[in-house]
């Protein structure tokens, strides 16, 4: 009974809490029993937008136990011992025991998934006694294009958890139908990756033409943030990416890192979609649709000011009590911005007594570094400083986030914001088609598409307000891979890339088991600092974690016909 | 080396550093003692090219030891030493590691097992001597070769020729010793056509060792749309590497236009802005840019005899416009123009001789036309555009009864008498089989003031609040798809609408002129004086 577990307690609609805007809102006044939900447009759509609350919960921001999942990489230290993302990082966790298990969450999206799509079939008989008055032809064409968008979406929604699923657990069971048959249930066995990956390339596939393009412009802007046809081929340059990654290639089929670039290209060549203007505004718009031109899809944010009750520094009198603090591993990644140089290269312009002088202009708009203005003030990471280390939920490594937070806000008053987690955005269709090509064709070949792998990559360097210098020419495939890999570091930091991106290039042993290091800053008399690198946490990782461990319960109650991750 | 490792080794040993007092006790051993390190201390060396940890420590224990684990999470050291149960054991030991880009706080952690299982663990300082070489002189060469390429000064061609492109390119590498200069000319052509061209040279004297000049011509595919890169890499006899290099395309367009002037004369005499030096309200129409080399316009084709289609393509700053717009540069004949093929539908050609002039359908209309400079082809798609609906904008205007002309008001219009539509008025009749384009003549008096459109005051009571077609906004802003000044002219509504801007023919004569009210596209030709 590996799934009823997760299925057993749906009522349906029950759960159907919407969200804080537009159809994610809708809230429904009363319970009602499956045959009375499939028969008006109004219950059937709230059932189908329903299935994006699955959205939340496991995408963005502080979500596991108050931490982000960067601080369970080594883009971050959480300053909260006792926090459970601390776990993962003293390799304490388990098949029965894990800070973001995602089994029985996701399972229930697709299973709300199936049930909107099982029983919508019929929607046009629906919609129609549901408006028999002639009068309504107009509300009746509406409702009948809405529900064919709709149906389309959740189809998407639904490849979109699975392929949420197989990132952490591998190959998983893949469910079309919203079975409640124990029996049935118990005999799902797990399909291989590859096996998963088809499908969900077959699902964008199908969706596809029945996709809207855009929501922006349609029916006075209500419906923004909708899934759109960009969303889905977005999808799929990124599961084909992870298909032709070393953890799930090891044999290193050129073929599947060729299949990834043309996925990504499709998404380029929809020529809808670029890179914003300003790389701090893009992570602080209310909605991600709203007239961003690199937001591709996101999860449709609401006003809240906890992130940044979290994640202020400490010494802000407005409730900050500090809580990712970004790793000088992450610090270390930037390059220089003169040279657009590793800060370690020779003649690279990197100067450690400033070590935060002439960086990548993306350092300073992700992480707050000490001395830098922030709400009026210098913030003081400095040993004994208003925020310095050794404080009490201070910052663990002399650092505090800066990207998503909004510096605006007087917590003192309660004041808050929308705050949209951008779930795909150009930069990372443009970095993927990049590594994908650099695997497949080298650093500086078209392979008959529009961008070398250097082009790609250069394009993201080269945003407005940030104007990296292009990557040199000429570099090895090896030495691409490296600074492609690094561009990512850079561009995606806390974005919940980098965790699942060590996984699957399958360097999680060595980036993973190294220490986080932070920056210890002491004042000196004549109001200058100096800077001394210290370990700030150790951390474990070992080989089995490259997979999560599917459920133990789960394991348990599938009859033996769900087989556990090797060394769980 | 080694043997100054040992002696640098023996040296630091005499100022063994005690051993951090953070120890720990673990329960389940059966032996009363735990091992006791004597001694320990670490050093971070810097010895001629590498970077090393040295680590010496003394060990003791009763029961015998068994194991010891060294480990640093930095520098990736896990090594785990069997002793075989010695009850005192000397780590005299080194390891590779990195250089510390910033001054960093290092700890070597031992944890030693005797063979009882009685186990400690402990943290040794690691002392920074890194700052100085260990060995007297050593002075490593750290900077690579300086590169400075001097050709290619151009990097984008047009490529509208069957002649080869010949691609220069120069550099000057100066260094203390130069070893090698390693060239590469790579890519390919749209199509697909692979180009790689890769030279290596080796300094012949002492001369050249320091200042290597390096100059030769490459040769390019003739006639294809392609994208090349070049390097220049030199490396030194300290094993530094520098490179530089850059991106040459071939027939990658950065302007495209469609010009529908009939004759050379309507090229030179299209018109001029309100101030005279915006040419925009003439015969070009500037195509978007859509992704890497496709360009796409609106437009009204009218499939007439007379059809002149030609695409006109500009490199980098390069613009049909110079001298504050003015001063038309370009020709219908010129090497930078391309149209349609006369024997293959739908393709672009860019040998003149060959061109057809015409778009690739049979019927005037709407089209959306897109050009694929890559693939040079043209695809035109029919379109209808939305009949003007704003009554403030277009009073009186219906598709069923459009105005028959609109009126051309202003000081400098002959004819004219102000602002408003006076008898005289010269006019821009509607095309007889057209609802949205107006044309007509009329004389300027050739001063600098605004001139207007206005829809008939016979459809429009209301002749100042309503039916002013002007330049739409500030001036500033208007801009073609590339950046230049170009003067739209667009419905305004009242008279002061937007900007308040109309629009001027400078300079003294007679205008042929063209509305488009759906497209807004003004085509203005000084027909004589």
């Amino acid at each position: 009974m590996k799934l009823s577990q997760l299925i057993s307690g749906l009522v349906l609609l029950a759960a159907l809490t919407g969200c804080s805007k537009n159809y994610l809102e809708r809230e429904i006044p009363v319970n009602y029993g499956e045959d009375e939900i499939f028969v008006s447009y109004e219950r059937m759509s709230k059932v189908g937008y329903g299935v994006y609350t699955f959205l939340f919960n496991r995408f963005g921001f502080h979500r596991i136990d108050n931490a982000m999942l960067a601080s369970a990489s080594d883009e971050a230290d959480h300053a909260d011992v006792n926090s459970s993302i601390q776990r993962y990082n003293m390799g304490i966790w388990n098949a029965a025991s894990n800070p973001e298990d995602c089994w029985a969450y996701f399972y229930q999206g697709i299973r709300r998934a199936n049930l909107f799509l099982e029983n919508s079939t019929d929607y046009k008989n629906i919609i129609y006694r549901d408006t028999i008055d002639a009068a309504n032809k107009a509300k009746y064409e509406y409702n009948v294009r809405d529900i064919e968008w709709l149906r389309a979406e959740v189809r998407f929604l639904r490849a979109f958890y699975h392929f949420e699923l197989i990132k952490r657990y591998g190959g998983v069971p893949i469910m079309e139908k919203a079975t409640g048959n124990v029996e049935e249930l118990q005999a799902m066995t797990r399909k291989s990756f590859d096996e998963c990956v088809e499908y969900i390339v077959s699902e964008c596939d199908a969706v596809l033409p029945q996709l809207k393009e855009t929501w922006v412009g349609f029916d006075s802007e209500r419906w923004r943030g909708r899934v759109t046809r960009g969303a889905a081929l977005a999808l799929k340059a990124r599961l084909l990416l992870y298909a032709a990654s070393p953890l799930h290639n090891p044999a290193n089929d050129v073929a599947k890192w060729r299949r990834a670039a043309e996925a990504a290209h499709a998404v380029i060549a929809l020529n809808r979609y670029s890179l914003h203007t300003n790389y701090k505004d893009l992570f602080r718009l209310g909605n991600g649709a709203d007239g961003n031109p690199e937001v591709i899809f996101a999860q449709h944010g609401w006003s809240r000011n906890d992130f940044e009750m979290y994640n202020y520094p400490i010494g802000y009198d407005q409730g900050g009590r500090g809580s990712t603090s970004p790793s000088q591993n992450l610090v270390d990644a930037y390059d220089m911005k003169a040279t657009g140089q590793p800060i370690g290269e020779p003649g690279s312009g990197y100067d450690p007594a400033n070590p935060y002088t002439g960086r990548d202009p993306r350092l300073a708009l992700s992480i707050l570094t000490n001395n830098t203005t922030f709400k009026n003030r210098p913030v003081e990471c400095w040993v004994g400083g208003l925020d310095g280390l050794g404080k009490t939920r201070a910052t663990t490594t002399g650092y505090y986030l800066r990207k998503f937070v909004d510096e605006g806000l007087n917590l003192a008053q309660n004041q808050s914001s929308m705050h949209t987690w951008i779930l795909f955005r150009y930069a990372e269709v443009l970095l993927n088609y990049a590594e994908a090509m650099n695997e497949a064709y080298g650093p500086e070949t078209t392979g008959g598409m529009t961008l070398t792998a250097k082009k790609a990559v250069d394009m993201v360097r080269a945003r407005n307000g940030i104007q990296m210098p292009p990557l040199p020419p000429g570099l090895s495939q090896a030495e691409m891979r490296e600074r492609i890999r690094n561009e990512r570091r850079v561009e995606l930091a806390f974005e919940e890339h980098r965790f699942f991106d060590v996984r699957r290039w399958k360097i999680a042993m060595q980036t993973e088991n190294k220490p986080i290091m932070a920056m210890s800053i002491t004042r000196n008399d004549n109001n200058t600092f100096s800077y001394q690198v210290v370990k700030a946490e150790d951390r474990q990782f070992t080989e089995r974690m490259y997979l999560y461990p599917i459920p133990e319960v789960e394991v348990l109650k599938s009859n033996g016909n769900l087989t556990q991750n090797t060394g769980w | 080396m080694k043997h100054t490792i040992l002696k640098f080794s023996a040296v630091a040993a005499v100022v063994l550093l005690a051993a951090c007092a953070k120890v720990r006790l673990f329960p389940d051993t059966v032996s009363d003692e735990v091992p006791q390190l004597k001694e320990a201390a670490a050093q971070f060396l810097w010895i001629g090219p590498e970077y090393k940890l040295a680590l010496q420590a003394k060990l003791e224990d009763g029961e015998g030891i068994s194991k010891v684990r060294i480990k640093n999470g930095e520098w990736e050291i896990d090594s785990v030493l069997t002793v075989n149960n010695q009850q005192s054991f000397a780590i005299n030991d080194t390891f590779l590691v990195v250089k510390d880009v910033n001054a960093t706080k290092h700890a070597v952690e031992l944890t030693i097992t005797n063979s009882k299982g009685g186990v400690v663990k402990t943290t040794v300082a690691v002392e920074d001597l890194s700052a100085e070489n260990q060995i007297p002189g050593y002075s490593p060469d750290l900077v690579p070769p300086a590169i400075t390429v001097t050709k290619p000064t151009v990097t984008k061609y047009l490529g509208f020729t069957n002649d080869a492109i010949d691609l220069e390119l120069e550099a000057d590498i100066k260094d203390t010793k130069i070893t090698s200069v390693e060239v590469r000319v790579w890519g390919e052509t749209a199509a697909g056509e692979p180009l790689l061209v890769e030279d290596v040279k080796t300094p012949a004297n002492a001369d050249e060792e320091k200042d290597f000049k390096y100059a030769r011509t490459f040769s390019l595919p003739a006639g294809k749309v392609g994208e090349y890169q070049y390097v220049v890499r030199s490396t030194d006899a300290a094993g530094n590497k520098s490179v530089k290099g850059g991106t040459i395309t071939v027939g990658y367009i950065d302007r495209l236009y469609l010009s529908d002037a009939e004759t050379e004369a309507e090229v030179l005499n299209q018109g001029f802005d309100h101030y005279g030096n915006a040419r925009g309200i003439g015969t070009l129409l500037s195509m978007k840019k859509q992704g890497a080399n496709t360009f796409e316009a609106d437009f009204y084709y009218r499939n007439e005899a007379a059809d002149n289609i030609r695409f006109v393509a500009f490199l980098g700053t390069d613009m049909p416009f110079i001298n504050s717009q003015k001063q038309v540069n370009y020709t219908l004949s010129g090497p930078n123009v391309a149209a349609m093929s006369a024997t293959e539908s739908g393709k672009i050609t860019t040998s003149l001789a060959s061109a057809g002039f015409k778009l690739p359908v049979s019927q005037k209309g709407y089209y959306k036309v897109t050009v694929d400079m890559t693939a040079r082809t043209v695809k035109v798609t029919s379109f209808t555009p939305p009949a003007p609906a704003d009554a403030t904008k277009y009073p009186g205007w219906t598709a069923a009864s459009p105005w028959p002309y609109m009126a051309v008001t202003g000081a400098s219009v002959v004819g004219t008498n102000g602002w408003t539509e006076v008898a005289t008025s010269p006019k821009l009749a509607k095309e007889a089989d057209h609802p949205y384009l107006y044309t007509g003549t009329f004389k300027t008096q050739g001063n600098s003031e605004n001139i207007s459109f206005n829809a008939p005051t016979a459809a429009n009571a209301d002749v100042w609040g309503k039916g002013w077609f002007r330049m739409t906004a500030a001036r500033a802003n208007m801009k073609d798809d590339y950046g230049s000044l170009v003067t739209t002219v667009g419905p305004v509504g009242p008279s002061g609408g937007g900007a308040n801007w109309g629009f001027s023919l400078s300079q003294a004569g007679t205008f042929k002129v063209t509305y488009d009210i759906v497209l807004q596209r003004m085509r203005a030709v000084r027909t004589g004086n």
